[in-house]
């Protein structure tokens, strides 16, 4: 069992056969320094629960295959990425700093799965970002490329 | 709060007061020296243009200057300077500190505003000059804080410590100006005054920026709700945004500065890989990773990881051509088909197969016997469309694919629309004419069947046939592609490849191959150098990849898998130019 703590002070017990699907704390472990509890000085409780539910579903990725479970863990990552924007980036974060491979992968392709039909200006409510081009600079793009601002796929609803 | 009694008391003591009123306080790139300076670096010209100066009108001066730097913030720089050289004042000292009182006559009455209207909203700005001292090479740092409208401390001060580096004198100079907040909060707090917000820092040094941004370091972060992805890395976007289609990828140039800047990253990267040539391959579990092998003209390690996925991990690869993938998702009854472009990440997914039989092979599916019913799919005319042809000879599709080849049957090859198989029985080329519908088959070169390793592989528009019978054949189709007869060029005779494939690996290659070889596994063209053959083979239990040149009998280890995976086909690939639609 390997104890892990996130940034508010709550530990999690989980087991090693599950935590040493992030690259880093593997390292930790065979270097020996996870000895007593791990601190994640950037991870919050919330999104520790998330990750862990995930490394504890996929355990064993390999066995899944054999036992024909597959179905199973790709109806179980399909509701795992089922969240908010926030949340999906506190995991990605997550993901990214205990560089787990398989749910970086997972949660990038989700967002870009999201992201792919939407109208630029569905992207920037969606995203909170701020438009900073002017508007000449906007319509130079758009006169550049217009294949790409038209097309029957393009959706303008923000959820 | 003012001092223009003050400020103009001075004035009139030096005798200034019909001087000219100076806009700035001092000139730019004035570097004043200490005499200690200049008596070690020796200058006798500057000695004689800068002789010491009254000792006591210095000192007299500058303490009144200093009384000032209490009210006056646009002052304190200078005054921070030229106290240095108290003990031994020049001239040039002199010259500036006249020209700094001349400043505070333009402006007599210059004060600090204390608002009445105030929140307690503490904001500070915080700069440093880094070296600026030419005597210690110490920095100078700067920094002031307004409390709401009001300025209420600011400060110049000469660092004890020598940076290195301006960052960490950026550095450095914020860690001063926290201390001066955090004093100043104490004692706003010690007088009853809540500050309820976070206290804002300012600084010009982007690296300060990210030093200070690391999620690493501040661990009491606050959401702020305007700012979702800024948080992320800017690596993390590229990350997502890579794994968009082009055309999504080019709309989103107009969400705003920053994201033009991720996309055209995006982009170049992109356009990169048009002139990469490489093999994809695929570990045999079906849900395993898509990977992507370079043999490209040199550059091995120049195109980036994000090419190594499809969308949706469990897909297959079955035909490469033309930069574009045919892939498949195996379902237990049914099987999925899409056409992927790697390049422009685009992918669409082909209709249904209409008949219960579900093989697909470059889009073309193929029961044997005497009629032969060839359903296409073509993406200008949209539905399947069923052609039926009556053979006049019998054709060897299926069931021996599983034992010769891997689990997967391997696709035809195609040419401007006539496509190619190997029979699997017989020693002939079954061709189909998608254009006009017609179906054909052309004797292979050297009359051997099934029991030998043959392979056919378009490189650079011809048609290429190789076999391996004691040693390796090679033949280029002459005729043309739609000629009914086929007229072969013989092209390479090589007896000693194994030979020259295992002394290579020998040189190259790991040790832990055991004795017994075979090169049955897989072969393929190069896709655009018709010498260049890349063979997928096993020596013991450990497999490997060989690109063999024909043409100089010299052979090349591409990459060695070990004990771990088994892979499955090898599919040739060119990148198109960018970007290709679909």
């Amino acid at each position: 069992m390997v104890k892990l703590k996130s940034n508010d002070d709550k530990e999690f017990e989980v087991e090693e056969a599950a935590v040493i699907q992030s690259e880093m704390i593997k390292n930790m472990i065979e270097d020996g320094c996870a000895t007593s509890v791990i601190p994640l000085p950037n991870i919050d409780s919330k999104t520790l629960i998330k990750v862990i539910e995930y490394l504890n579903k996929h355990i064993n990725m390999g066995k899944a295959a054999e036992t024909g479970e597959e179905d199973d863990l790709k109806e179980f990552d399909e509701q795992f990425v089922n969240m908010g924007w926030e949340e999906l980036f506190d995991v990605i974060m997550a993901a990214n700093y205990l560089n787990i491979h398989e749910l970086m992968e997972l949660c990038c392709q989700s967002a870009a799965d999201r992201l792919k039909n939407k109208s630029v200006r569905a992207v920037r409510e969606m995203l909170k970002i701020t438009n900073d081009l002017t508007e000449e600079e906007e319509q130079e793009i758009i006169n550049d490329a217009p294949w790409a601002f038209e097309g029957p796929e393009i959706d303008d609803t923000v959820n | 709060m003012h001092q223009r009694k003050y400020a103009l008391e001075l004035i009139s003591k030096k005798r200034l007061g019909a001087a000219k009123p100076a806009a700035t306080p001092i000139g730019t790139n004035i570097k004043l020296t200490t005499k200690e300076y200049d008596d070690h670096v020796y200058n006798y010209e500057q000695e004689v243009n800068d002789p010491p100066t009254n000792i006591q009108g210095y000192q007299r001066l500058l303490g009144k200057l200093l009384y000032l730097t209490m009210i006056r913030l646009d002052i304190s720089y200078i005054v921070q300077t030229l106290r240095k050289s108290l003990q031994q004042p020049k001239k040039s000292h002199m010259d500036v500190v006249v020209r700094l009182v001349r400043h505070i006559k333009q402006k007599p009455r210059q004060r600090v505003l204390l608002s009445s209207q105030s929140n307690t909203e503490v904001t500070t700005y915080s700069d440093t000059d880094w070296a600026s001292c030419l005597f210690s090479r110490r920095s100078v740092t700067g920094y002031f804080v307004k409390l709401g409208e009001s300025m209420v401390s600011w400060k110049s001060k000469k660092k004890n410590t020598i940076s290195r580096s301006s960052g960490e004198a950026e550095y450095k100079s914020i860690v001063t100006t926290i201390a001066e907040l955090i004093w100043l909060i104490g004692l706003l707090k010690e007088i009853g005054v809540e500050v309820k917000q976070l206290a804002k820092i300012y600084t010009n040094s982007k690296s300060v920026m990210q030093i200070a941004s690391n999620p690493i370091m501040n661990k009491l972060r606050k959401r702020n709700d305007n700012q979702i992805v800024s948080e992320l890395p800017i690596d993390t976007i590229i990350e997502i945004l890579h794994r968009l289609p082009s055309k999504s990828l080019v709309r989103f140039k107009c969400v705003s500065r920053s994201w033009a800047l991720y996309v055209s990253d995006c982009r170049s990267k992109r356009l990169l890989w048009s002139r990469t040539i490489g093999f994809f391959y695929q570990a045999f579990r079906t849900h395993a990773q898509v990977n992507f092998l370079f043999t490209s003209l040199g550059n091995d390690n120049n195109v980036d990881q994000c090419v190594n996925f499809l969308p949706g991990c469990r897909l297959y690869i079955i035909a490469s051509t033309m930069g574009f993938l045919l892939c498949c998702e195996q379902e237990i009854y049914q099987r999925h088909y899409y056409v992927y472009n790697p390049a422009t990440r685009q992918n669409f997914a082909v209709p249904q197969v209409p008949t219960r039989t579900k093989n697909v092979e470059a889009g073309i599916k193929i029961p044997a016997e005497s009629t032969l019913t060839i359903e296409s799919f073509s993406s200008k005319t949209n539905p399947w469309t069923e052609t039926i042809i009556v053979l006049e000879f019998p054709l060897y599709f299926q069931s021996f694919v599983y034992q010769y080849s891997s689990k997967y049957p391997k696709s035809g090859v195609a040419i401007d629309g006539v496509f190619y198989w190997l029979d699997l029985v017989r020693p002939q080329i079954n061709v189909y004419d998608s254009v006009n519908m017609c179906f054909w088959s052309l004797e292979s070169p050297d009359g051997l069947s099934h029991f030998h390793k043959r392979s056919i592989g378009v490189s650079s528009g011809i048609l290429c046939y190789a076999n391996m019978n004691q040693g390796l054949n090679v033949w280029h189709l002459k005729s043309s592609v739609r000629d009914k007869i086929a007229r072969w060029n013989k092209k390479y005779t090589r007896l000693n490849v194994c030979k020259a494939v295992l002394t290579d690996l020998e040189t190259l290659g790991p040790s832990n191959f055991g004795g017994y070889h075979n090169f049955d596994h897989d072969m393929v063209f190069h896709p655009a150098e018709p010498h260049i053959l890349v063979i997928a083979s096993f020596k013991g239990y450990g497999k490997f990849l060989m690109c063999y040149d024909m043409a100089n009998s010299s052979a090349k280890l591409l990459c060695d898998f070990g004990n771990r995976k088994t892979f499955t086909n090898l599919f040739p690939y060119e990148w198109q130019e960018w970007p290709l639609f679909l």
